[in-house]
């Protein structure tokens, strides 16, 4: 299914394009630099926020998550199911709370769950699946440094 | 994606930032440049503009609370604008003569500096305390002591050796000083070095006997204390002093007014501290009534200058002229007179010695007379090219016209083995050391220049008349320990800041002391003495016990506009009762 993106606004795409199956979440910002819009950014907006520390902003306290904190801590695989449960709450919260409700339903978000996670060497690789209000779902791989 | 920010410190207030000068606001990038510095509230505002800004420029971007450029440049810039913000207020309030007046505690001494300059305003930088130090030593030998040496007290304060001398018992040479024996067993002996402080200001003006460590080795060194109080120490100009000026530095840069003459004055001559001006009909201007009918006529002024906060001493060494030999005693009588250039405008004698070797100990002072000469003309200095009207001695003291003829005894030293007659020559060389206030001559001489002076008018400059105060002990009672030299220098600072026409008040004495923090009371009475040096020779004595007020006597010149007070450290004794 394509969508057209005519007269939206755009934003700045900073990780290859999430919406492929089974992608890394990578940060990279080429040398041709790419406009998003739609789905991919806002899988792009969730992923920054989960990502970002939690109060790293004096004007805006409830931004970002403690998710990466957490998974540094865990000890049984129970403990990252309950820290993404925690710290998805709270982005998908922030992110309902600050999006343009007059923007394009594929840029609004519904739901993000955690479908499976695996924990390989220095690294936690969790499977994150994220709905907009439009019902369209992205399913992503989000790898963690979990032992820095 | 933003990384977490790591612990830094320190970190501005908004309100710092905004009150902080500009030269030092210590913004430094990476330390405190950071949002910490704004509340939420005007981050989220400055975000909002930036955002409308950004999104006015090109409204294709998405510029969303959540987006990516939301974070990356909206965010950021807001920072950046309320830096830039800040700066411009600190700018504002630095750079108005308003913003100084209102806030002269928190600008720089920099800021402060550079806008008053425009209007002809001159910190005075203070000056340096000086005094003897004495160094003991165990043997009877040459110490060499250059102007490398450094003597430092146990506070960290610095005094530098004033120039090369060489110690020695037998001193012959100009820069040789007298090492003395300190018992008649020979087994310490001691010499006084000059010293000045390193750093300007009333702190280094340390008490007689405080312990000081020399810089590098002196041979068989035993150790050394300050010889005497330290004098002549004077704070910079603090903003609030440099403010208060302003009137003074917007004034006409002329020599008419007495705000006007006062600023010519201070702008030339940033050391003075204060001026009163005597003009045609006040009562102690005498000059303008030498005439027949003793009518008061226009054109003259004295005026009265103060250029250093404590009173100063310096020595020159000139030739005494032998005047009698007494028959019975065999003690001589000796003469010698400081000429106008010699300390111009002393206030009177402190010692008179050896000229060479000594640098304390006095001969017997007999007696000062003060004259003064205004006929000759100085090629060189230009002082009399215009000579003042000067008509009395009174008129003529403490001008750069004055002369002052010294009569002093030294007594028979039969131990010697000489007749009277061999033992005093007909002259001998003496090092005279007086008090006075620097840059009489100076002033005088600025004053008079043909070009630059007020044709039709006779300036005649003077050192204010001092009044030396004198105070009974200080019994502070405080609830911890207090250094009680701290409450001499508050004590100090005000007295010798004290404005012409002031009078020394007990009560703000004692309001001042009860600011220090830990003092609990002071007890009363306090008596404070006052010691006017008239300028007929007279010595005036005032005592209080609740203010000092100068007399009005215009015969004799002294008038609450003409005299200063004048306070020593050792003068304002204190006692610390701990609780």
């Amino acid at each position: 299914m394509s969508t057209d993106y005519t007269g939206r606004t755009v934003d700045l795409a900073m990780f290859p394009d999430l919406t492929q199956p089974n992608k890394f979440v990578n940060a990279e910002f080429s040398c041709a630099p790419k406009a998003i819009a739609g789905i991919s950014m806002l899988v792009q907006n969730y992923v920054r926020i989960l990502l970002s520390p939690l109060g790293c902003y004096v004007s805006d306290p409830t931004f970002g998550s403690n998710l990466i904190s957490r998974l540094k801590q865990v000890q049984y695989s129970s403990d990252i199911t309950n820290a993404f449960a925690t710290e998805n709450s709270r982005v998908i919260s922030y992110m309902q709370q600050n999006q343009n409700p007059a923007s394009p339903l594929d840029e609004q978000i519904a739901s993000a769950t955690l479908t499976g996670s695996n924990i390989s060497g220095t690294s936690i690789e969790l499977d994150i699946t994220v709905v907009s209000q439009a019902g369209t779902g992205v399913s992503l791989l989000l790898p963690v440094q979990w032992n820095n | 994606m933003r990384k977490s920010q790591k612990t830094q410190t320190p970190v501005l207030t908004a309100a710092q930032i905004q009150n902080a000068s500009v030269e030092s606001l210590n913004f430094i990038a990476g330390l405190n440049l950071t949002s910490s510095s704004f509340t939420s509230a005007e981050i989220k505002n400055a975000e909002t503009l930036i955002q409308q800004v950004i999104q006015n420029f090109d409204p294709t971007l998405n510029l969303s609370k959540i987006s990516t450029l939301y974070d990356l440049s909206t965010r950021q810039q807001a920072i950046i604008y309320l830096l830039n913000q800040a700066m411009s207020l600190a700018l504002q309030n630095t750079m108005s003569l308003e913003g100084v007046i209102n806030n002269p505690s928190l600008m720089s001494d920099a800021v402060v500096d550079a806008i008053l300059s425009n209007i002809g305003i001159t910190r005075n930088q203070g000056s340096a305390a000086t005094g003897l130090v004495q160094v003991n030593v165990s043997v009877s030998t040459s110490y060499i002591i250059t102007t490398a040496m450094t003597f430092t007290t146990v506070d960290g304060l610095v005094f530098n050796s004033t120039a090369n001398y060489k110690a020695t018992s037998n001193p012959v040479n100009p820069g040789d000083i007298q090492l003395y024996s300190t018992d008649s067993t020979n087994t310490q002996f001691y010499f006084l070095v000059p010293v000045t402080a390193v750093v300007a200001g009333v702190a280094s003006q340390i008490n007689n006997g405080t312990a000081l460590t020399p810089g590098s080795t002196i041979p068989s060194f035993i150790s050394a204390f300050s010889f005497g109080n330290f004098q002549g120490g004077m704070d910079a100009q603090n903003n609030a002093s440099l403010v208060a000026s302003i009137p003074e530095g917007q004034s006409a840069k002329n020599q008419v007014s007495r705000t006007s003459i006062s600023a010519v004055l201070k702008n030339q001559f940033p050391n003075i501290l204060s001026v009163s001006v005597q003009g045609m009909n006040d009562p102690a201007m005498s000059r303008n009534a030498d005439n027949i009918l003793l009518f008061k006529m226009g054109g003259y002024a004295d005026i009265y200058v103060r250029t250093s906060c404590s009173i100063r001493s310096d020595n020159i060494t000139k030739t005494a002229t032998l005047v009698d030999i007494d028959g019975t005693t065999n003690n001589a009588t000796y003469m010698v007179t400081l000429d106008p250039a010699d300390i111009p405008g002393n206030y009177f004698v402190q010692s008179i010695g050896p000229a060479i070797g000594n640098l304390y100990g006095t001969y017997s002072i007999l007696s000062e007379n003060k004259s003064f000469n205004n006929q000759n003309f100085n090629p060189v200095t230009g002082l009399y090219v215009t000579p003042n009207k000067i008509t009395t001695n009174q008129e003529g003291a403490y001008t750069a016209y004055q002369t002052n003829q010294i009569s002093f005894q030294i007594d028979y030293d039969s131990t010697l083995g000489t007749i009277p007659s061999v033992q005093f020559p007909s002259t001998i060389p003496v090092s005279v050391q007086a008090a006075y206030q620097p840059m009489i001559a100076d002033i005088q001489k600025f004053l008079n220049n043909p070009l630059t002076g007020v044709v039709l008018s006779d300036y005649l400059v003077r050192a204010f008349i001092p009044c030396l105060v004198e105070l009974s002990q200080l019994n502070v009672t405080a609830i911890s320990d207090i250094d009680p030299s701290v409450i001499q220098m508050a004590v100090f600072n005000y007295i010798n800041g004290l404005q012409p026409g002031s009078s020394v008040r007990i009560d703000e004495i004692i309001s001042l002391i009860m600011a220090i923090s830990g003092v609990s009371s002071v007890d009363l009475p306090i008596q404070i003495t006052g010691n006017i040096y008239a300028p007929n020779g007279q010595v005036l004595v005032l005592t209080s016990y609740g203010a000092l007020k100068i007399p009005c006597q215009p015969a004799l010149q002294v008038t609450p506009e003409t005299c200063a007070f004048f306070v020593e450290l050792s003068a304002i004794p204190v006692a610390i009762i701990t609780k």
